[in-house]
């Protein structure tokens, strides 16, 4: 009998209110890639003639004309340049566009106006690479100072055999090399966020306990050890950080030697994908919706972009991640968000496997002017955060104690490969403060952990139209508690 | 329960036993059934070992080949105490079909018990056996091995209906004769013990021979060596065991986790005492399903925790010499339950640590029948029976560095006709159990060498050779022998589309026709497996026992001659002709043969690669062209039915030149370019009307290397590290399958022919000297900088580069209209703000040869050519580099010069 009932219940909630889902607020188009076309879709960037470039990990590079049309049928592509390495990175700088390959940074330009690149400028090829899949090269977009920033993943899980490998260079636009950073590993992406400070992403493997958003702190150590061999090239501009303890935590290396920096946020293993990716930063002013100045990563094996909203505390960014949009066809690789709220997004699966099962894609998904109930932003505070909502919440659910639930826990900082969550604790939401406008909630939580990620399920609030948080965990890296 | 039917067998005929006669395989074969023969009992004089004590007059000792007696240095060491006894009380009875005589036939029992006892105090003194436990799952792999790679040619099934086949060679009952370390050394090279090579090797590795020897052992039942405390409990981890209640405890032997009856769900705790032999680093690998641990000493040395299909991890350890506690803990949640503990190192394989657990000596001495303590009187008389009963006649046995002799005396053999000797069957004589047909045999043969001079035919020398080495197990040769119908299911292979062809061994008719003597001799002194498909192994005989077969097998195998012209088509033509040919747009060899270790996408069929090293050509024109004719049961289809010619346009459809081509082409060995079709996941570039790039990771071409495929079919690979051509070559470009496909590690060769290697080095230098060694390494450290290229007509790239000062634009265009083979023309255009001098060019580095003719023109190799035109000095040769110095000439204040440079390949 209860059974019978239970059932009815669920039947009757479906029948008169489905919930709204993420393709509600931002649905998806995919781009019509020719057949016949592999276009495992590596790095994209929008020209400033408005057609998009769009490279592939087979080398090649594709201008799609009319990225922006509403029906696939009005969007066409066409070759722009072919037999390239494995190009991660791409950028329209000064009348060329500024390609980052396996092997080099190439200035490629289109002499006769064709769409067809007809030069090949090698802007730099410092950096050396041996034959290893394994030795990736992603390149950001040119910043203010007309430079490239590329971090070079290592080769394979644990050695640097030739040099800067786990390094972040800079690439002027001049050909002058800047090593910037040591310490990388194995990065899925690489962007700035809107205030030109620039981040990469990690991936879960030694020294790297899940994977990680890292802010590129000029100077800084990101973390593995396996490319410290090449500081003294560096002629002393890079401070060496002390070799770290295997088995150790983040902040506890941190502590003994402040070159490290810090994993910004942390995406907790299986809960925010496997493998992190592109970012992107919205600064479309709207154009994209409400996440102003937030960062979207996107996760390849989930096939998946997240949402992070940072903070800079004590001197260093650190934040939460939310789940944004999953659906994706392949595995989500490469991002870019257009100024007019277009935010593409490029697939492949070759190689590591993906949620999505083609194997490659090329998508594009626009915000339709709706707003999702989400938790807006997650901000740490001494004595515990404070959340803000997209839409004003229900003062009795969001004022509710039950409608929170927090554990913690952090990642070993160790040489063998990833890591479980160690070190939980529960910390008690001691008080849900609602704000008049209902804008805001100030949580109070006894047993803040410092370094941990706090895991925050917040599935008892309701807005104030009734609706559940679209996406109601939140996953906050607090690795410097602030002061006020 | 084989040991238990013979043990009644003796119990009721307490002296003189029927049993089963000395097994000769050969013998047994093709003798035994026909009429007496002088052929079939000369066999039997060697196989027999009668003239190690019966010495045959030097005229006539060629006759026979001897099988020595197995050789018994250290014997204790290798053979239980127990199983000598039994042995030596009743050869017959311990190991049917032996062919030992009972020397002690006939004696009062109470005598021979004596002798026996003595006997076996004294060869138990020459070692110590060492017993450790069998792995259940060793076992499991060696009934594979044991009953598929060979062991059963001659040898019967261990298991199953089909046990007794005439002719086999029967097994005592192992367990009681071997320990797992002593059985494994004897497989692992048989000759040692049996010099022989009766019994050959089969060239297992060292795993394998643990297996079948694990196999072969598989009942032996040993005392415990480990305690173990099993508990139950649903974990996702190891839990702390000292905190839970076991559900049982008891001691073990090995690491079998079968010992609470339950699948998943359970956890248990070994403990025992490993004993070192060396000090020195071990490593230790601990695998599981799921999780374990190792400890040693307390000391955690490897983990492998959680819930995980079979894992290994290892770790190194220093260990001292002697005893350790160990502690291995494991648990299963579901499904399947492993665990496998293992150790290497200070010369130690990697092999189980139960071989190093210490062992409490058996108390159950039924299951061994070993006994404990050698009686110094009882082997002092033992040793002077071995010397007296003429045991020292047949079997080696070293005390130091001498050996031991016998002091028997016997009849020589010219005298032992109607005398009352081994022949009669009776009296205090050592006793055979021959046949009446043996017997009679031998007769004739005793017979034959008192009155005739011994000249075999080389065909009758070979056949000779086949009888007694039992080839004729596996191989037919003439039509006589081949594998016997009750042992045809033993040999199997994975291919089973390509029918008995790819489980049989091959006939051997015409051998000498058809293999190359040096591969014929590795073939059959070492043993292959070059038949991918084909189960059973060419075991290894050892030199002395065929080492003559090769050049008998030439002197008298035939095949039909044939003759043509070799010298119509230029080498390059053949080599690429014959590369199309077996490729996949070609006759398609590569569809059912391996090239290199590359897999053919049908079935596996002999590599292509070493062909032309182990094939006699003229066998393989003939089988080619009509494979049935030479190969009856083939499934190898022929290109040419009927000498046919399906694909005309190749050589001018001659079907001898495209046979004699693959042969040219294949003479290339690993070096051959791989032809089309060959390698998995191909994705080919294919270069029309506009030139085609390609940057990746090309062999010869370094990881920067920029591929260039041409419409007119001649390509290239520039190295943007070393700035230069590194490589050229002419048709396909390249196939981007291997980096296109998965995460595309290493390096890919170019797709096409005639692949020529310029060298990996910048194309120019300055060289302070004309002797200046030119540079290389990491050139972008001196002074080379990679700049880039642009596209021009048809896409093709002119490549810019940097020596400091000296800006070099190179341009690469081959000839139009070249043909097949077209020319690459190269302009390179160097220009510089400032004066230069000691400016080079290397356009190329030789294999070999460099000449320069008098009109200018470079022969390399003897085979290519470059001519070289422009701003340049005299060209000169040193060693094998071509160097052309380069002018640069002042014009409107640059400094300027223009070097082309044509490679005719």
């Amino acid at each position: 009998m209860m059974v019978f009932w239970a059932t009815c219940a669920v039947m009757q909630a479906q029948e008169v209110k489905p919930l709204p889902t993420e393709n509600d607020y931002y649905p998806l188009l995919q781009l019509p890639i020719p057949e016949g076309v592999v276009l495992e879709a590596s790095a994209i960037e929008m020209m400033p003639n408005n057609k998009l470039a769009v490279a592939s990990r087979r080398g090649d590079i594709y201008v799609v004309n009319n990225p922006l049309a509403e029906t696939s049928e009005e969007i066409e592509f066409s070759l722009y340049a072919s037999g390239l390495h494995e190009i991660l990175g791409l950028s329209f700088h000064e009348g060329g566009l500024f390609t980052t390959q396996r092997c080099e940074v190439t200035k490629i330009v289109d002499l006769d106006d064709d769409d067809t690149g007809d030069l090949f400028q090698t802007v730099s090829d410092g950096w050396e690479i041996n034959g290893d899949y394994h030795e990736y090269a992603f390149g950001s977009k040119v910043d203010s100072e007309g430079n490239t920033w590329v971090v070079l993943c290592l080769t394979g899980s644990f050695n640097s055999n030739v040099p800067y490998r786990g390094w972040c260079l800079r690439i002027n636009e001049n050909g002058a090399v800047i090593p910037t950073c040591s310490g990388i590993r194995s990065p899925g992406g690489i962007g700035s966020n809107h205030l030109g400070e620039m981040f990469y992403t990690d991936n879960q493997g030694p020294w790297n306990g899940t994977c990680g958003l890292k802010w590129l702190r000029k100077g800084a150590f990101m973390g593995h050890p396996g490319g410290n061999r090449w500081f003294e090239l560096t002629g002393g501009e890079v401070d060496k950080p002390a070799e770290p303890d295997s088995g150790s935590r983040i902040m506890t290396e941190y502590d003994k030697d402040q070159t490290i920096e810090p994993t910004a946020v942390f995406f907790p293993y299986n809960k925010m994908g496997k493998s992190a990716s592109g970012i992107v930063c919205d600064t479309t002013r709207g154009k994209f919706g409400v996440f102003e100045n937030q960062l979207f990563v996107g996760d390849q094996s989930a096939s998946t972009v997240m949402r992070v909203f940072l903070e800079k505390i004590d001197g260093h960014y650190q934040g939460v991640c939310f789940p944004f949009r999953e659906g994706f066809g392949s595995g989500s690789l490469s991002l870019e968000l257009d100024p007019s709220g277009a935010m593409f997004v490029g697939g492949t699966n070759r190689g590591w496997g993906s949620r999505g099962n083609k194997p490659f894609a090329l998508e594009r998904i626009h915000w339709n002017g709706k707003v999702p109930f989400e938790i807006h932003e997650m901000r740490a505070k001494p004595d515990g955060f404070e959340l803000t909502f997209t839409h004003p919440v229900d003062a009795e659910t969001a004022g509710n104690l039950d409608s929170y639930k927090m554990t913690t826990y952090t990642y070993i900082y160790q040489s063998s490969y990833g890591s479980p969550e160690v070190d939980h604790t529960e910390p008690v939401v001691k008080e849900a403060i609602v704000a008049e406008d209902g804008k805001s909630v100030r949580l109070v939580v006894e047993g803040l952990q410092r370094g941990h990620v706090h895991e925050l399920h917040a599935d008892g609030i309701r807005s104030k139209n009734a609706l559940p948080l679209l996406h109601s965990q939140a996953y906050y890296t607090l690795n410097f508690i602030p002061q006020r | 329960m084989l040991r238990r039917i013979f043990f009644a067998m003796a119990l009721m005929v307490p002296t003189i036993v029927f049993a089963q006669p000395p097994v000769v395989p050969g013998h047994a074969r093709f003798y035994a059934q026909a009429d007496p023969s002088v052929e079939a009992g000369l066999l039997l004089l060697g196989e027999l070992n009668c003239i190690s004590c019966h010495k045959p007059v030097e005229s006539l000792s060629s006759a026979v080949s001897l099988k020595k007696a197995p050789i018994l240095d250290s014997v204790g060491s290798r053979i239980r105490s127990g199983y000598m006894m039994s042995f030596l009380e009743n050869p017959k009875t311990a190991k049917p079909g032996s062919s030992m005589p009972d020397v002690l036939a006939g004696m009062d029992a109470g005598k021979k018990r004596r002798i026996v006892e003595e006997l076996t105090h004294f060869l138990a003194a020459t070692g110590s056996v060492n017993d450790s436990t069998i792995n259940p799952q060793s076992v499991n792999r060696g009934r594979l091995l044991f009953n598929t790679v060979g062991c059963l040619a001659c040898h019967n099934p261990q298991e199953g209906e089909n046990t007794a086949i005439n002719g086999s060679i029967i097994f005592p009952v192992l367990s009681e004769k071997y320990t797992f370390a002593s059985l494994t050394n004897f497989l692992k090279n048989p000759h040692q013990v049996r010099p022989s090579g009766r019994m050959p090797s089969l060239n297992l590795n060292d795993k394998e021979t643990r297996d079948v020897a694990s196999y072969l052992l598989r009942d032996l039942k040993l005392p415990d060596n480990l305690a173990f405390k099993y508990y139950e409990g649903n974990w996702d981890k190891l839990p702390d065991f000292s905190k839970l209640d076991p559900r049982l405890e008891g001691t073990t032997s090995g690491f079998g986790v079968e010992i609470g009856n339950r699948n998943d769900n359970f956890g248990i705790v070994f403990t025992g005492k490993v004993i070192i032999p060396e000090a020195g680093e071990y490593t230790l690998h601990l695998g599981s399903d799921d999780g374990s641990r190792l400890l040693i000493d307390g000391r955690q040395i490897v983990i492998v925790d959680g819930i995980h299909a079979h894992q290994f991890k290892n770790a190194k350890t220093m260990l001292t010499q002697g005893e350790h506690e160990m502690v291995v803990e494991y648990f299963d949640g579901s499904n399947h339950n492993t665990l496998e503990v293992l150790i290497e190192g200070e010369g130690l394989g990697k092999q189980s640590i139960g071989n190093l657990l210490f062992t409490p000596k058996a108390e159950d001495v039924v299951e061994t029948n070993d006994f404990v303590g050698i009686n110094e009187t009882k082997a002092k008389a033992g040793r002077q029976h071995f010397v007296s009963l003429g045991c020292a006649d047949c079997h080696q046995l070293k005390e130091g560095d001498s050996i031991l002799t016998s002091t028997r005396q016997y009849q020589k053999l010219e005298n032992l006709i109607g005398k009352d000797g081994c022949l009669s069957g009776s009296g205090q004589q050592p006793h055979y159990g021959l046949s009446e047909k043996q017997r009679a045999d031998l007769t004739l043969a005793i017979k034959f060498l008192e009155s005739s001079e011994y000249k075999p035919e080389t065909a009758d020398v070979i056949h000779r050779t086949f009888v007694t080495m039992n080839c004729y197990a596996c191989h037919q040769r003439n039509k006589v022998g081949g594998v016997v119908e009750a042992r045809r299911d033993f040999f199997t292979t994975p291919e089973k589309e390509m029918g008995d062809e790819a489980r049989i061994p091959p006939p051997l008719g015409d051998t000498g026709a058809k293999l190359q003597q040096p591969w014929l001799k590795e073939v059959l002194i070492n043993g292959t497996k070059v038949r991918p498909y084909m189960v059973t192994r060419m075991p290894k005989f050892g030199s002395q026992q065929v080492a003559h077969l090769p050049e008998m097998f030439e002197m008298v195998d035939e095949i039909d001659d044939f003759d043509h012209a070799k010298d119509v088509f230029s080498d390059k033509k053949l080599k690429v002709s014959g590369r199309r040919l077996v490729g996949s747009k070609g006759y398609s060899c590569v569809k059912c043969h391996v090239f290199g270790n590359q897999k053919a996408s049908g079935v596996q069929a002999l590599s292509m690669t070493t062909m032309t090293s182990r094939l006699k050509y003229e066998w393989f024109h003939n089988y080619v062209i009509n494979p049935v004719a030479m190969r009856p049961l083939t499934r190898m289809p022929t290109a040419w039915p009927n000498r046919q010619v399906l694909l005309p346009q190749v050589l001018d459809g001659t079907v001898d030149q495209q046979v004699y081509s693959i042969w040219k082409y294949l003479e290339d060995g690993d070096k051959a370019s791989a032809p089309q079709g060959v390698g998995q996941n191909s994705i080919e570039l294919y270069v029309f009307d506009e030139t085609l790039m390609y940057r990746n990771f090309i062999q010869g071409a370094g990881p920067r290397a920029i591929g260039v495929g041409y419409p007119e079919r001649a390509n290239l690979a520039f190295d943007a590290n070393q700035m230069g051509i590194a490589l050229i070559w002419h048709g396909s470009f390249m196939d981007a399958g291997r980096h296109w496909t998965g995460r595309g590690q290493g390096f890919q060769p170019p797709l096409g022919d005639n692949v020529l290697s310029l060298g990996q080095s910048p194309t120019l230098a300055r060289l302070e000297s004309r002797d200046s060694t030119w540079p290389s390494g990491d050139v972008k450290k001196q002074g080379y900088q990679f700049l880039g290229y642009q596209l021009g007509e048809k896409r093709k790239p002119t490549f810019f580069y940097k020596l400091d000062s000296v800006l070099v634009k190179d341009y690469p265009d081959p000839e139009s209209d070249g043909g097949e083979f077209p020319a690459l023309d190269r302009t390179l255009n160097l220009s510089s703000d400032k004066e230069e001098s000691n400016l080079f060019l290397r356009p190329l580095v030789a294999g070999n040869t460099l000449k320069i003719d008098e009109d200018g023109t470079v022969t390399v190799d003897g085979e290519w050519k470059l001519l070289v035109d422009g701003d340049v000095g005299a060209v000169f040769v040193r060693g094998k580099e071509l160097i052309v110095p380069v002018e640069l000439k002042r014009l409107d204040g640059k400094f300027s010069g223009t070097v082309t440079l044509r490679y005719e390949w």
